[in-house]
């Protein structure tokens, strides 16, 4: 899976958990760029991720990501194995 | 004893604080350490051996931990550690509710920080302090230990590292000091005074209007806040003249529009600390059960943040009444609120002030609602105070005013300065500087001071939060 189409499925993920249907996801997005994105949505988001790209994280990985180009490296990791 | 609101103390303080800057930077954390161990035991030597004993296990922990060449190693002795600080806690909480032991100072704190650093250490062996000097005065630094705030290891061991290559820093004596005053005045002159009005109600609550009783349930709220704040502004103070930032706890809370968005404002250091030791690792576990699992961890998470304050029925409602709130709003901002974003269809001006404000509103109300059961000793006393709310049983015609004199004055100011400290006290900062001119830095300061010196009630003491 290329980072373009992991972005794509991740873009409606987003869009989907923060209730906001013209979320722009960017690489060196935060949680402090995002109205509403604290721990339960954060929780949410990654379930949201596990259950959209068929992988499971550990809590080391939940902790580790700082952006979201991470959480996408993270998936396309995840993906390969 | 040697409390945050006794003159002695901010005496003995800025002695200390002195000495710290007069000595060489290599003895700066064993002073640390030897001043907070002084302090703890002022207050009891045994429960000195307690605490050290708690931190020499975390320690030994986690160089175990550090060492450990296998995983199921380093799992047991994580397991272990969490497990014997946890079973502290329990043991002395259940203690305390059912055979009245005293709870040791700061054990919660303490041993929480004590849990993080061991969780810590699991997730990232680096994390491991080998210094015992600086590891111990860790748990035990004196500024936190009475409530918190729950620092975690991490920046604490790097700030005292810096420590001893320090230069003293006037903006930071001054930033502590502005701290500690204006932590005084909302703990003494305002939430003290708010306790002993909420304390002529609590001795017959039936003989007040309802009304009124209303009014003094939010002042439960707002008491608390003034109490608490209060306090945390005056750990923080200290610590930062001893050159070490504290967490914040409160962010303020009374701004927040929803419950949810309230945890994350109200005592943070607490809550963001449940967030990543409780809540994320068991929400974790309990994926495959979705939605259900998911606000299954939300009760668990607040039921505990019920518990802990006490083993009683009133803190467990408490709990449970936070988690219904808060899973009603995670879903209502999921599934039923319009789409937010930058995008999203503008709103007339009054319309979005109008939601804002019936949000804040709201969003009070509701913790006040939960505060009967936090603020009540019995479960049945809760119940009356509801019950007169809601009319079910007759009220008495007694106001406010009547405990004593001025009392419905001294209320609503009161009541409105801690709401104004409460919405981070906006316009504060501009009008200190607008009245630097003709009141400068020093001025200001000094008429703190004098409010503090002639207005502290004679009763002025205790803080909520020590209890816990």
């Amino acid at each position: 899976m290329t980072a373009d189409a992991i972005k794509h499925q991740l873009t409606d993920i987003f869009r989907d958990v923060f209730n906001d249907p013209t979320l722009e996801i960017t690489d060196e997005m935060t949680a402090d760029d995002v109205d509403g994105w604290d721990s339960l949505t954060h929780i949410n988001m990654i379930l949201g991720v596990e259950q959209g790209f068929g992988i499971r994280f550990s809590i080391k990985d939940v902790r580790a990501m700082r952006n979201v180009g991470e959480l996408v490296q993270a998936i396309a990791k995840k993906r390969a194995n | 004893m040697l409390n945050f609101t006794s003159p002695l103390f901010f005496v003995a303080l800025a002695l200390v604080a002195c000495g710290l800057y007069i000595l060489p930077g290599r003895w700066r954390a064993a002073y640390l350490l030897v001043l907070s161990y002084g302090f703890y035991a002022m207050v009891s030597v045994r429960f000195l051996a307690l605490m050290v004993a708690g931190s020499l296990l975390a320690y030994g922990i986690g160089i175990g931990i550090a060492n450990a060449r296998s995983d199921s190693a380093r799992v047991r002795l994580m397991l272990l550690g969490v497990g014997g600080l946890l079973g502290g806690i329990v043991v002395f909480k259940i203690g305390g509710a059912w055979h009245g032991w005293l709870l040791p100072l700061g054990l919660s704190y303490y041993s929480f920080k004590l849990i993080s650093y061991v969780i810590e250490v699991y997730w990232d062996e680096d994390s491991v302090e080998r210094d015992l000097t600086l590891f111990l005065s860790y748990p035990a630094f004196f500024p936190q230990i009475i409530s918190g705030p729950i620092q975690r290891s991490e920046p604490y061991f790097q700030q005292v590292r810096a420590l001893a290559a320090r230069r003293l820093d006037s903006a930071q004596i001054e930033e502590g000091f502005r701290l500690i005053v204006t932590g005084l005045m909302l703990k003494l002159l305002v939430g003290d005074r708010l306790a002993t009005l909420i304390a002529g109600v609590d001795a017959a609550p039936d003989s007040f209007g309802r009304i009124d009783l209303v009014v003094t349930i939010a002042g439960y709220t707002l008491q608390l806040y003034a109490d608490f704040a209060g306090y945390t502004n005056i750990a923080l103070g200290i610590g930062k003249m001893l050159g070490i930032d504290g967490p914040p706890n409160f962010n303020a809370p009374f701004l927040a529009t929803n419950i949810q968005e309230m945890w994350r404002r109200w005592h943070m250091s607490l809550t963001t600390w449940l967030t990543d030791y409780l809540f994320i690792p068991l929400t974790m576990t309990m994926r495959r059960y979705g939605l259900a699992g998911l606000l299954l961890c939300i009760t668990i998470n607040m039921a505990l943040i019920g518990v802990w304050h006490g083993f009683t029925l009133n803190y467990l409602i408490f709990g449970l009444m936070h988690a219904v709130y808060f899973s009603l709003t995670m879903l209502y901002l999921r599934y039923i609120s319009p789409p937010r974003g930058k995008k999203a269809p503008p709103e007339p001006r009054l319309r979005r002030i109008a939601r804002t404000a019936f949000g804040m509103v709201l969003t009070f109300a509701l913790m006040s609602s939960t505060q009967i059961f936090f603020h009540s000793a019995r479960f049945d006393q809760a119940i009356g105070i509801l019950r007169q709310v809601f009319g079910l049983i007759p009220s008495g015609a007694r106001s406010i005013g009547d405990i004593g004199p001025g009392a419905a004055e001294t209320f609503v100011i009161c009541a409105l300065i801690t709401v104004w400290a409460g919405c981070g006290a906006p316009g504060a900062r501009r009008l200190s500087d607008r009245i630097a001119p003709v009141a400068p830095r020093w001025l200001q300061y000094g008429v703190g001071l004098f409010l503090l010196a002639t207005l502290t009630p004679d009763s002025a003491g205790s803080f909520v939060y020590g209890q816990f």
